[in-house]
């Protein structure tokens, strides 16, 4: 099978999860013995170009042109100026971005800031024009598209060159927006990356979802047809070692709670600091520190003033990976308290520095580690005993703690993306094998 | 007799350097020595020396007819001992003329007044022994950190044997009364108090340069007229103003070095009962006509003239609360060095750069703060009270 890959971010070019998992995924698949040739904007390609001598993109990725330059979108202003995955609250401020202060306040990084600038719409109307007339006559025979930014060049590939499309769905409006309202309800930006996706989940030949709650989400309130959405797992990119031993509590140290995400207000940080609370009032040496940065952050500061967890609660801004994996084995709990995460990479990463997890039930990250206690994020007390049961067995051999990283670790042996590119190859091969069907029975396509 | 009493404050705090959770009981260099240095010698050069020889000029000129006072924090006079003695020198010389009085203050220029009165009691003991090293002056009028005053302010500074205390002459507190005679405070026995007239005094520090105001510019003459047209039955008229006003915040530029030197010589050739006082001396002079009470504490800052610009929102209040948790640790604690570093972390400022204020007072607020935002402010103070209450053992 020779599958064309429509990315926006790719390793080393990332500002979130999507850039690993389809680096992940496309890997895998080319492992598998297909043939792979990735698509992604031209924005990615200093980043590969830094990593001189060193390891570029796998595959040799062709650089599609991001840079719109027809006539503007005529939508300038609000949806201009608006960050894809953003709440609707904070748009980035077109003067700052690609600035440092810009990639600080957003939590986006450098990569971030150029993928996800300003000019995002006209960025996408760009790559799509020029994904049409760079790739419409490569040899290929499926198209695999990773996220918005990518649906409408895929569904213009998909009419031009007449081969199925499946779309990945690593993330939707909903997730961001926290809400149940959809479309034009959110206002002319989020309304208009909603229907971008509900559009593509639509029209696609197959939809990958990276949950079972993702892909709830897609039949729920998109409108998706049950039988096109298939759940493809995210798994963790693995460096090769083991995964590390729980560790005990070192003496005299207070009992922490880490997380490590966006501050945004999808990742639910504000119903952490609410168990944060519960939890002081029996265990008040207990340390919570919040790594990231994000739209949220000066509200979940004050937050901290307001609800007396000064002292307490800890912010430790953008980390680095060193820092970050010092940041995990160093806590005795890591907390994803999302609202409503589609997968969720971060409590893998912190099972195999060895810390244990908990997770909220509207987090695809559940499905696959069954063992982490997974409460609902606005459950604050549910949060705050969860938190209690770690703390209170930090160090006992075979104790709760101990024992939620041992299962853990079990749970994430299952993981792999060789197996996640496997149920992938299932759904691209259905939809090449159901599309040649309909050209037989219609007369379209085949040996034109 | 109408006397003006002029009050300059000078105050330097030592701001706190980028402190990150990972500094952590790793490293406790929490001051930033190359930015204190930087703003103690910049503030030296464009007002501090070329200030106190105006001055020093207008005095010799009138034969010590012109007379002033100063309050410098001790935070201040350490900065000058540490990176511009000079500046400490020059102030040397306008003490020996013995036309300007130096008054007390807490010596971390700090809330303690109203947080924890044991700790009022050692910084103002400080400042006197300082201001006794340095100068030569044992002090008799006191005013708190930026004029906070209320009646336990009072009655503290009554019990620790001063004799008069300079505060602000709001609008809340006056209701229509004038600021320009001596109140007794109600619930302090009746001790002297010395308003601010705040209207001429803001219009020499706020709106002398401001191209806006109908005034524009101001003369000596001009400020000269507007004392003689003033209502008689005035004993004082109280100008209370940093004194970075001249040469810092208000540039040479604007003309205000030429203001300040013209004035003492037109004051005192005005036909009317014009002349300068000292606090000591106009409190030896008038005893208190009136009373006043003071229903919450009164500031000379922001608009609400409360004490809004340091404990107004919830990181000022959780910080403030964090620095005087440690305080009969740090006391207690037996190391020297310690407890400088904490009682340096009691200067008002900390809380100040907090202020999430919006608009013009807002302004002032991130004017004179190191940080990015009221945020980073409260992160990084946040963080050295962790590390400090860590080496003081207190969890």
């Amino acid at each position: 099978m020779k599958v064309l890959v429509l990315g926006w971010e790719y390793p080393p070019a990332v500002a979130g999860g999507l850039g690993a998992a389809c680096q992940g995924l496309t890997t895998a698949l080319a492992e598998r013995g297909h043939g792979v040739q990735l698509a992604l904007p031209e924005a990615c390609r200093p980043y590969a170009e830094e990593l001189q001598g060193g390891v570029g993109p796998d595959p040799e990725p062709v650089y599609v042109s991001s840079t719109w330059d027809g006539a503007p979108s005529g939508r300038v202003g609000r949806a201009t100026q608006f960050h894809p995955y953003a709440t609707d609250e904070s748009p980035v401020d077109s003067s700052s971005v690609g600035s440092p202060r810009s990639s600080l306040s957003t939590g986006w990084g450098a990569a971030g800031s150029r993928l996800y600038g300003a000019d995002l719409v006209d960025s996408v109307r760009a790559f799509t024009k020029s994904a049409l007339e760079r790739l419409a006559h490569l040899d290929f025979d499926v198209i695999h598209a990773h996220d918005w930014m990518t649906y409408p060049a895929a569904l213009q590939l998909r009419m031009a060159a007449r081969k199925p499309a499946v779309l990945h769905v690593h993330s939707t409006s909903f997730d961001r927006g926290g809400s149940r309202m959809i479309g034009g309800q959110l206002g002319l930006e989020r309304g208009t990356i909603a229907s971008v996706e509900r559009a593509g989940v639509r029209t696609a030949d197959a939809v990958c979802a990276v949950s079972e709650y993702t892909r709830g989400v897609l039949l729920k309130h998109y409108g998706a047809r049950s039988e096109a959405v298939h759940v493809v797992h995210n798994a963790m990119t693995s460096n090769g070692a083991p995964p590390r031993a729980p560790q005990g509590a070192k003496p005299g140290a207070p009992p922490t709670a880490l997380f490590l995400g966006r501050l945004t207000r999808q990742k639910g940080v504000g119903f952490l600091l609410r168990a944060a609370r519960l939890v002081l009032d029996t265990h008040p040496t207990a340390r919570f520190l919040v790594a990231g940065d994000g739209e949220e952050r000066a509200r979940l500061i004050e937050a901290v003033a307001e609800l007396g967890l000064a002292g307490r609660v800890f912010f430790l801004g953008s980390i680095s990976d060193e820092a970050k994996l010092e940041a995990y084995r160093n806590a005795d709990v890591f907390v994803l308290p999302s609202v409503s995460e589609p997968f969720g990479l971060t409590p893998l990463e912190s099972l195999m520095e060895g810390t244990p997890v908990v997770l909220t039930s509207t987090s695809g990250v559940a499905e696959v580690l069954k063992s982490a206690p997974a409460v609902e994020p606005w459950d604050a007390r549910a949060m705050a005993d969860a938190l209690i049961g770690i703390f209170d067995s930090r160090g006992q051999p075979s104790g709760r703690a101990e024992t939620l990283v041992k299962r853990g670790q079990e749970e994430l042996s299952e993981l792999s993306w060789g197996r996640s590119a496997a149920a992938l190859e299932a759904v691209l091969q259905g939809s090449v094998q159901a599309a040649t069907s309909r050209a037989t029975v219609f007369g379209m396509g085949g040996a034109r | 007799m109408t006397s003006l009493v002029f009050y300059f404050q000078v105050h330097q705090p030592f701001r706190v350097k980028a402190y990150p959770h990972d500094a952590i009981g790793v490293r406790h260099d929490y001051y930033d020595d190359w930015l204190n240095e930087d703003v103690a010698k910049r503030v030296a050069e464009l007002c501090y020396l070329p200030m106190n020889q105006t001055l020093l000029d207008a005095i010799e000129r009138t034969n010590g007819a012109f007379r002033c006072s100063f309050s410098i924090s001790g935070t201040a006079i350490r900065q000058f001992e540490l990176w511009a003695p000079e500046v400490l020198k020059s102030f040397r010389r306008l003490a020996d003329t013995g036309a300007v009085e130096f008054l007390c203050e807490t010596s971390r220029h700090s809330l303690a007044a109203l947080a924890d009165p044991e700790e009022f009691r050692i910084q103002v003991e400080e400042q006197r022994a300082l201001l006794k090293r340095h100068f030569g002056v044992e002090p008799t009028s006191f005013r708190n950190t930026e004029l906070i005053t209320d009646e336990r302010v009072a009655a503290q500074v009554k019990a620790l044997g001063f004799n008069v205390l300079l505060a602000e002459g709001a609008d809340q507190l006056l209701h229509g009364r004038t600021s320009n005679v001596v109140y007794g405070m109600e619930g302090a026995d009746g001790f002297p108090l010395m308003l601010r007239d705040y209207p001429l005094s803001d219009d020499i520090a706020f709106r002398f340069s401001n191209q806006a105001w109908e005034q524009f510019p101001l003369y000596a003459e001009t400020f000269v007229e507007w004392l003689e047209t003033l209502p008689g039955g005035k004993s004082f008229i109280g100008l209370y103003m940093d004194y970075e006003t001249f040469g810092e915040h208000q540039p040479r530029s604007t003309g205000i070095f030429e203001f300040m030197s013209a004035l003492p010589e037109m004051v005192l050739a005005s036909e009317k009962d014009l002349d300068f006082a000292t606090p000591a001396e106009l409190s030896a002079r008038e005893q208190p006509k009136e009373s006043i009470s003071y229903p919450r504490p009164i500031s000379w800052a922001d608009e609400e003239r409360d004490l809004s610009a340091w404990l107004g929102n919830h990181m000022q209040r959780a910080a403030h609360d964090a620095i005087y948790a440690l305080a009969d640790a740090a006391r207690s604690c037996g190391d020297p060095q310690l407890l400088e570093e904490w009682r340096d972390m009691t200067t008002s400022d900390h809380v100040y750069y907090l202020s999430t204020k919006c608009a013009s007072d807002g302004d002032v607020h991130q004017y004179f703060s190191p940080y990015d935002s009221p945020h980073d402010a409260f992160l990084t103070i946040m963080n050295v009270i962790e590390d400090l209450g860590q080496r003081l053992g207190v969890r």
